[in-house]
């Protein structure tokens, strides 16, 4: 166990090492006039790193503050993604299985089908076009309705919104919602198409297990087999496979975060690459990369801990 | 049991999802309002800025002048002055002001008497004198003070008694009281300016404005909002909206797009390629108006072939400009008869047209020995502006109407920097270029322009000088009746037309875009916007 947190531990510094020679190359690609070796500028570089001071962006605010200002807006919007992503990716999966060859897991199938074959920036601008354009029921771009005066207390919409509850009643926050609606429903798209074919395979193999066969055979009600037995054993590789999918699902966030003027990091840095800020960029990509090294180490020792055999094994 | 779950969660969020989006808008929605802005204020003191986008965030929202012009009589009309008159020959004015009006209370800084000539002065020396306190604080740059020359006529400002100031002129200035009505003359508090040094930051007099107007600032963060909430003590009466949001979104199609979706509820600036589409749509609302712009096609009358007035009136003749206003402008613009708009000198019948004509054209040509081997050279911008959305494409269409006369034509342009620059220095034999007004009266669209002073700065673009022309303009500027002044313009525009220095093409129109729910959103004659009247229904 303590083995286990430990090699986590260093593959993580050692990712973030990386990033940080990787930031350092870029930086100086693009610093014009270098008086110091390399090897200095590296050191100062790292210096400046550890001791957390990133510099300021070019109108003159800290770059880390400015950072950690816009995470939430990011971070909403992932989480809801993956909340989204396992709400229906995990029922969606277990539906196929069961149901295998009939029709709900030709739905499925087809569904997940087309999830996985559509880009996401596409998929984006048509629920746009059909919902907020046409329909008018959503809207187009940023977290809130200009409408509400919200103060930033955690960063977080949907909480900030609840607690202006005396201003606006629930108003704000269902307002709130319905501006999460289109980039979350986008951005799940490709993960809730994954968790449902993992799913939906390892639960296929799980109940035909022998295990599954025996208590099938004691008279176990098939809902407990499929959903207390059977998900059991396959959390773990979900978890997995999904922690592999976290990076690409950051990709996602920098495509909706453009399309949806959704004010989190990503479309701050593409903002900021467009004013040729490239000390902002540079250091808002080191931040962004080094939170997803620790995210990805956390899955990893989550997906680690759910599973009994591999909890032992080390 | 989990599936239960499932249920009742997804009943839940499409209940919350229904009820927000059903059309029981409540007051928050009703009592406020959005208006998608094109960009960042440049400063949130109008007398440092230039922008339209500035004056719509300040001298049209938080602060009021002295007087204001009614585009619609094109009259100066009092605002916080009641009365005003001019002494000594127009070289001293002297203006009663109201005595009812109040500053806006912030958090920190309470006002504790009403407006009054201390403020005027206050306003006007910060610009005027370079060892006043606050000269410096936001740069010491006050273009529009500079542009209009009050820099140099303005003598002094001082107060006679709490209620009436005196402003001294070193020379007659007719166009002084259309000065005191633009955004730069707008009226900031100098006891806010005292509170602020004591608390040592005067600086804050350019980033949280205090002002006596029908809105007052709450906040601002670049890229994103301006937040407004109504001044309830306006001496004009409260405005209806209880608050405005200035959603700030540069980009075009966004900006419609949240109108569309209803997120705005009055969008800046609709293109002209937009217009056909917003006025297609039921919920949307297209309001246009006259603007006070000229696009022109001039011609260098110090270059051949153009020395010859009979080859200017041919390529006056020879010009269809309908299609122009049709393709070029998508019919959003009106065909200028003239350098001034019709709004600002009612010249309609009054001034000769140039119909066209292009067998006419070819006539004045031959009799002109016009060199027909010779190409001639268009200079179209290379930058879109409202008086001319496309000038490459109006060069195209002219281009195409010379070939019909006999008449080869080349486009040229530069990068806009260096387009200017060599335009400035003569080097274009024909320029496609334009004005917007900075101040609405006749004259600024033909002293700038056409006059002989305009030619040593470059500003005339057909280097056409008539002393003649020059002298009219004097005598209209110094004509005191108006009906007077205003024949000497139609005197002027008809020696104009004869000459024809330039071909004059269109106005341009100004346009904003609402919600079909929304009422009253007042534009003024340069596209400001105003939000005072403004009522939302559902």
């Amino acid at each position: 166990m303590t083995a286990s947190v430990l090699r986590q531990l260093v593959l993580m510094l050692g990712n973030i090492v990386g990033v940080i020679v990787l930031c350092f190359l870029f930086h100086q690609f693009l610093e014009h006039q270098q008086q110091l070796p390399w090897w200095q500028s590296l050191w100062q570089f790292v210096r400046a790193i550890v001791s957390g001071e990133l510099g300021t962006t070019q109108d003159g605010a800290p770059i880390i503050q400015e950072f950690f200002r816009r995470l939430p807006a990011t971070i909403e919007l992932w989480i809801s993604a993956i909340v989204l992503a396992f709400l229906i990716g995990i029922p969606a999966g277990v539906m196929a299985a069961t149901q295998r060859l009939r029709w709900p897991d030709r739905v499925v199938e087809i569904f997940a089908l087309i999830g996985f074959s559509l880009p996401v920036f596409w998929w984006a601008l048509l629920l746009v076009l059909w919902f907020s354009l046409e329909l008018e029921i959503t809207p187009v771009s940023e977290r809130i309705g200009f409408f509400y005066d919200i103060e930033p207390v955690t960063g977080f919409i949907l909480i900030d919104s609840l607690l202006a509850h005396e201003k606006y009643g629930i108003e704000a926050f269902l307002n709130a919602l319905l501006h999460l609606l289109l980039p979350v429903a986008v951005l799940a798209i490709l993960p809730i198409a994954l968790v449902t074919r993992v799913t939906k395979t390892y639960l296929v193999n799980v109940l035909s297990s022998d295990y599954i066969r025996m208590a099938r055979g004691q008279g176990f009600s098939e809902r407990r087999l499929v959903w207390k037995h059977g998900l059991a054993n396959i959390a773990a590789p979900i978890l997995q496979i999904f922690s592999l999918q976290l990076s690409s699902l950051f990709t996602g966030v920098f495509l909706i975060e453009a399309i949806f003027s959704w004010p989190g990091v990503s479309a701050w840095l593409l903002e900021r690459v467009q004013v040729g800020d490239y000390d902002t960029v540079i250091m808002g990509g080191f931040l962004l990369a080094s939170l997803l090294v620790v995210v990805n180490a956390l899955m990893d020792s989550i997906s680690t801990l759910a599973d009994p055999r591999r909890r032992r094994a080390r | 049991m989990n599936v239960r779950w499932l249920r009742t969660a997804l009943a839940a969020a499409s209940t919350a999802i229904l009820s927000a989006c059903s059309p029981t808008a409540s007051d928050t929605r009703l009592a406020s309002l959005v208006f998608c802005s094109e960009g960042n204020p440049e400063s949130f003191n109008p007398q440092l800025a230039t922008s339209g986008t500035t004056f719509d965030a300040t001298a049209r929202t938080v602060y009021d002048a002295l007087v204001r012009f009614n585009s619609e009589t094109v009259t100066v009309e009092p605002s916080l002055a009641r009365s005003w008159n001019n002494l000594d020959q127009g070289k001293r004015w002297r203006f009663q002001l109201r005595d009812d009006v109040w500053f806006h209370r912030s958090e920190a800084f309470q006002p504790s008497r009403p407006f009054n000539a201390d403020d005027v002065v206050f306003s006007f020396k910060r610009q005027l004198d370079a060892n006043h306190p606050f000269h410096d604080i936001g740069g010491g740059t006050y273009p529009y003070f500079q542009i209009t020359g009050l820099s140099d006529k303005l003598l002094d400002v001082r107060a006679i008694d709490h209620y009436t100031v005196e402003f001294l002129l070193r020379e007659k200035e007719p166009r002084f009281l259309e000065m005191l009505s633009m955004e730069f003359a707008s009226i900031l508090s100098a006891e806010y300016a005292d509170w602020l040094t004591a608390h040592q930051r005067p600086e804050q007099i350019d980033q949280h404005p205090i002002g006596t107007g029908p809105f007052q600032f709450v906040s601002y963060r670049p890229n994103r909002d301006i937040r407004f909430k109504r001044f309830d003590h306006y001496f004009l009466g409260a405005a209806k909206l209880k608050d405005l949001i200035f959603a700030i979104t540069p980009n075009t199609s966004l900006r419609l797009s949240r109108l569309r979706a209803g997120e705005c509820d009055v969008m800046a600036q609709p293109s002209p390629a937009q217009h056909q589409f917003i006025r297609q749509i039921p919920e949307l609302r297209l309001i246009q108006q006259r603007g006070l712009n000229i696009s022109y096609w001039a011609f260098n009358t110090q270059k051949p072939p153009f020395q010859d007035v009979r080859v200017r009136q041919a390529f006056n003749f020879a010009i269809n400009r309908q299609p122009i206003i049709d393709t070029v402008y998508f019919s959003s613009a009106e065909l200028a008869v003239s350098p001034v708009p019709p709004s600002l000198l009612p010249h309609e019948q009054q001034i000769p047209i140039y119909r066209f004509d292009p067998s006419y054209a070819r006539e004045l040509l031959q009799q002109a020995n016009f060199p027909f081997e010779q190409t001639i050279e268009i200079w179209a911008m290379p930058v879109s502006r409202p008086y001319n959305p496309n000038a490459r494409k109006m060069a195209e269409l002219i281009q195409e109407d010379l070939r019909h006369i006999g008449v080869k034509a080349r486009i040229v342009s530069y990068e806009w920097r260096e387009f200017l620059r060599r335009v400035s220095l003569g080097e274009a034999q024909s320029v496609l270029m334009g004005w917007s007004a900075d101040l609405p009266s006749p004259d600024n669209f033909l002293s700038p322009l056409l006059s002989c002073a305009a030619m040593q700065v470059g500003s005339n673009r057909a280097f056409w000088c008539d002393q003649a022309f020059d002298a009219l303009l004097q005598q209209a500027l110094e004509a005191n009746d108006p009906t007077t002044r205003q024949q000497i313009y139609l005197d002027a525009l008809r020696l104009f037309k004869h000459q024809a220095p330039w071909l004059t093409i269109a106005h341009g129109s100004q346009s904003i875009a609402t919600r079909a729910n929304v009422k009253f959103v007042d534009l003024n004659f340069s596209g400001g916007v105003n939000f005072l009247r403004t009522e939302k229904s559902l």
